[in-house]
């Protein structure tokens, strides 16, 4: 079954839905998690707590808007996002910016065949196409869930300049993407 | 105001929005803009919104550990509604088709052919049990070894995994213990089973009880179920899942924060679905 019929079945009550989207999508949302928390202890409770709020926010879900894989990855983002902001106010230790982006590795085990191939090729390979400076900023903004003021004292740009890179970087994503 | 078209300044506030990278006030303001029906903000958000989900694939899929998946069951187990009766069994299967075929008289050939091929058949099975007996006894051998080194790395693989879960529970127990407010109850084993022992850690931040400790082997039909007391009455906290060494380890949704709890107990239940505890206490906390 597929992603958006299972968050319609999870919207109408059938509590087992939960657990055949949790089979369907847990590797794919579980590396998401990690990647923006570094923190596998971390991860493994953001997980749980991204499933309950798929749960609630099942009804919620436009399979016009976003696809499922998108709906469910934006909610396992804003998890971990929370997670590592909440991290970033409790440690005196500057975030680990570097962890923010995107390596490229040759052969890499994102391209095996899983449920996602394609999608998540276009989505390395757009990503990949940008200028680094573009892509630096929209990683950071992502992975890091930082503002442009954040982004722009970690790397020490004019925060303006940053702003303008995230938009010239998210609008030639979505022309590739789209 | 309405944007007729789409601008730098839109797609800036669209993709910051998208991205959640908007203050509060910014993040707000645009929602309003939004509610006002402006199409061009719509269009540009859902957009970006898009290219949000696909950044979410370039990161690598990771196995989460076994446990989140039971986790995840307790979760739904305790929020679902109780079951409902069965539905009658219907038989939804069309009624099976006819195999009945005609025979027809076989041909001389066709008689003379089976023959030929009976024959061929138990030349062929004589020639292979002639063979197999000639080499039963080195398979046998080789056999017996195989089983035995099979059932060597079958025991190691067991060990393996064994120490692997008990050194990931006692990481999620130092976690508990590190975080401010974590409680634990100690329950001790009650007669006729004075050896059970029971730990709770309440993971008070996270509202979880994480339930480790040795209890006897449970009998067939029966299970071990932990229950709390409050001032306002005995509540059952859940089924303690014991693997075949009469280790216990289950995590457990805790009561709401703020619960005094008095007492913890555990009990033998013929019935994990008892409101009460109906058979003797096994081990306790508290009192």
């Amino acid at each position: 079954m597929e992603l958006p019929e299972l968050v319609q079945k999870i919207a109408a009550g059938e509590a087992s839905a939960l657990l055949s989207l949790y089979d369907a999508s847990s590797r794919l949302l579980f590396g998401l998690i990690l990647r923006i928390t570094g923190d596998r202890f971390a991860s493994e409770e953001e997980l749980v707590e991204a499933y309950k709020l798929i749960e609630r926010r099942a009804a919620q879900f436009d399979p016009k808007q976003l696809s499922g894989a998108g709906w469910v990855l934006s909610i396992a983002r804003e998890c971990a996002v929370e997670r590592r902001r909440q991290n970033r106010r409790e440690s005196t230790k500057p975030d680990r910016i570097e962890a923010a982006v995107t390596e490229t590795v040759e052969g890499d085990s994102r391209s095996a065949a899983g449920p996602f191939t394609e999608d998540r090729k276009r989505a390395l390979a757009a990503i990949e196409s940008l200028p680094p400076e573009q892509r630096v900023a929209v990683e950071l903004a992502y992975y890091a869930g930082m503002s442009p003021g954040e982004i722009a004292a970690q790397i020490g740009q004019p925060r303006a300049a940053i702003k303008t890179r995230i938009r010239l970087g998210m609008a030639k994503l979505a022309e590739q993407l789209k | 105001m309405k944007h007729e078209r789409s601008t730098g300044e839109v797609q800036e506030t669209a993709a910051l929005y998208a991205l959640g990278s908007l203050s509060q006030h910014d993040a707000r303001a645009f929602e309003s803009h939004l509610q006002e029906g402006c199409t061009a903000c719509s269009a540009e958000l859902k957009r970006f919104q898009s290219v949000v989900g696909y950044l979410g694939l370039t990161a690598s899929d990771a196995d989460p550990p076994v446990y989140l998946r039971e986790l995840l069951v307790a979760h739904v187990e305790h929020s679902a509604p109780a079951p409902a009766a069965p539905p009658a069994q219907v038989d939804s299967k069309p009624p099976a088709a006819s195999t009945a075929r005609s025979h027809t008289p076989l041909s001389f050939w066709s008689r003379a052919l089976s023959w030929a091929m009976a024959i061929g058949c138990a030349v062929l099975a004589g020639y292979s049990y002639y063979y197999w007996k000639q080499s039963e006894q080195s398979v046998q051998e080789r056999t017996a070894d195989l089983v035995a080194a099979r059932s060597d790395a079958e025991q190691l693989s067991k060990m393996l995994e064994l120490e692997r879960g008990r050194s990931r529970e006692l990481e999620h127990l130092n976690a508990i213990l590190e975080r401010p407010g974590a409680k634990v109850f100690l329950l001790t084993g009650s007669e006729p089973s004075s050896t059970a022992s029971v730990a709770i850690f309440w993971d008070v931040g996270r509202r979880r009880w994480v339930v480790t400790g040795r209890l006897p082997q449970a009998g067939p039909g029966t299970m071990y179920k932990l229950w709390y007391v409050t001032r306002t009455g005995r509540y059952g906290a859940g089924i303690l899942q014991q693997d075949s060494q009469g280790h216990v380890f289950t995590v457990l949704e805790a009561p709401e924060p703020g619960t005094e709890v008095s007492q913890t107990v555990v009990t033998l239940e013929r019935d994990g679905a008892s409101a009460q505890p109906t058979w003797p206490i096994v081990a306790s906390s508290g009192k």
